[in-house]
């Protein structure tokens, strides 16, 4: 009789633990996602700040920008594109639509998304200053967007970690 | 380069920028042509080639939406590194490819702000260059480095190739000189890039800025230019001549009259900054002459010759 208790409160035990390390793996996972998002559109303002420096100092060409820039930038633009894709050398793009095409593949798009396509959908087409123009709107808009993240995303993850560790919480009690 | 039945044809940067079906039309008229020396697309008329003086009609035609994005391509989908000699009227891409530019021009304070409606699009293909110019060598060489020559022609004979060759040879061999080619275009230093080649390239600097500097800090013992004219390029070219800088350089014009009727040459000529002045002109070739390049003739005038035949133009004798 004891016996069988005491496997039925190891079991509760066990099974309660499970919950506690999914809920704890899942803060986790959501936890890597948001800073993830950031370093994507930190990525994305490194690189037109780039963008926007190459064309106001030398008027290079688009595509000799993309050959010369550092990678990490590159490859954080990329982040939430399929992992085969990172993994693989990666084809940059030679044209900023080309780019935002292959960065639309990604799951984080939403952030700083009209912002970018507005930005590629006309880039290259005018001279010096209208570039410049369009940098720096495109710009202060993926700031825009990074500072809300920055507010937004704490709150978000209070009420997810709140919301799991309730459920937990009732699961557990049904448990017991 | 892209072609079939010989290596010098369409660019590959020019065929990848064209669309698929004007692209293949090119091509396929491209195969008659010995070697091409332009390629002029028109929207809304049927593009020509330029081959051996002849100029060949092919069926491709471009669409005007299809030439704007021709020169969006060609351009790097980037106009703005492109802005100032696009109102100059032309770009240049890589390996000297010179692509004249005709369309729409928007005019603001007196200056082309840009080009819009592109209804031509002349590309100029540059040629590796041909063992030619020994005897312009030889009259340099003659004169002791200490005056300059002129070579003249009608436009398209291939006073740009021959200036080229000209300076490969001066800065390669034993006697190697310290050449400075002043590449304003960017179509004269294709092909001047070897390892084993005394040159210093000044690629886009305007004329007379790119003289000073070659005669001035560079310490060059020759200088190359391309298409001179101006009184600017007179004054700068003047004042090399008096460091003792001789200069070759190339004008448009078919008679040493007509050249040095232009007032910027006739200052030159009479400060005497050239020793000679050589006409151009090609040889007629054999049409099963299996050679892709033409041979030139060199109509060679003195710079006292010259003189004398200036002075009779102008009635003074």
């Amino acid at each position: 009789m004891s016996l069988a208790l005491s496997g039925t409160v190891l079991c509760k035990a066990a099974g309660s633990a499970a919950i506690f390390a999914a809920i704890g793996a899942s803060a986790y996972v959501t936890a890597l996602r948001d800073k993830a998002r950031l370093r994507r559109l930190d990525s994305l303002i490194a690189l037109i700040v780039l963008i926007r420096d190459q064309i106001d100092r030398y008027l290079t060409p688009v595509s000799e920008i993309l050959r010369r820039c550092d990678p990490e930038v590159i490859d954080g633009c990329f982040i939430g594109c399929s992992a085969d894709e990172t993994e693989k050398e990666r084809q940059i793009p030679t044209d900023i639509r080309g780019l935002v095409d292959a960065i639309a593949e990604g799951e984080f798009f939403s952030d700083g998304k009209d912002a970018l396509v507005g930005f590629a959908a006309d880039f290259g087409r005018s001279f010096r200053e209208e570039e410049l123009r369009s940098c720096d709107a495109c710009l202060e808009s993926l700031r825009q967007t990074r500072s809300r993240l920055m507010e937004e995303l704490p709150k978000e993850r209070r009420s997810r970690t709140v919301l799991c560790f309730c459920i937990a919480a009732a699961i557990i009690i049904i448990l017991i | 380069m892209t072609g079939s039945n010989n290596s010098y044809s369409i660019p590959e940067q020019v065929a990848a920028a064209l669309p698929p079906r004007v692209r293949d039309d090119i091509l396929k008229a491209a195969q008659n042509c010995k070697m091409i020396e332009e390629v002029r697309l028109h929207s809304g008329r049927r593009a020509t080639l330029s081959a051996d003086g002849h100029n060949v009609l092919t069926p491709a035609v471009l669409t005007r939406s299809e030439a704007d994005e021709v020169l969006m391509r060609l351009c790097e989908n980037s106009v703005y590194a492109y802005r100032d000699t696009m109102a100059q009227g032309y770009i240049t891409l890589r390996d000297g490819v010179r692509v004249g530019i005709c369309g729409r021009a928007s005019v603001s304070g007196g200056k082309i702000a840009g080009v819009y409606d592109i209804s031509t699009l002349a590309v100029r293909i540059p040629h590796p260059i041909p063992d030619v110019g020994e005897e312009i060598c030889r009259l340099i060489d003659e004169m002791k480095y200490t005056r300059g020559v002129l070579i003249y022609s009608p436009p398209g004979v291939g006073k740009t190739t021959v200036l080229r060759a000209v300076a490969r040879r001066l800065a390669s061999g034993g006697n190697a000189r310290r050449v400075a080619v002043v590449d304003t275009r960017g179509e004269l230093g294709y092909s001047l890039d070897g390892s084993s080649l005394c040159i210093d390239l000044l690629s886009g600097y305007p004329k007379e800025i790119g003289i000073a500097i070659a005669a001035g800090s560079l310490g060059a013992e020759i200088i190359v230019c391309d298409e001179i004219g101006s009184r600017a390029d007179a004054e700068a070219i003047r004042s090399a001549h008096n460091c003792g800088v001789p200069l070759i350089a190339t004008a448009h014009a078919a008679s040493v009259r007509e050249l040095l009727g232009r007032s910027g040459i006739g200052l030159l000529h009479r400060s005497g900054s050239f020793g000679a002045y050589v006409g151009l002109k090609r040889k007629p070739r054999c049409p099963d002459e299996r050679s892709l390049f033409s041979d030139f003739e060199y109509d060679i005038c003195k710079w006292e010759d010259a003189d004398e035949s200036c002075l009779i133009g102008n009635g003074a004798v």
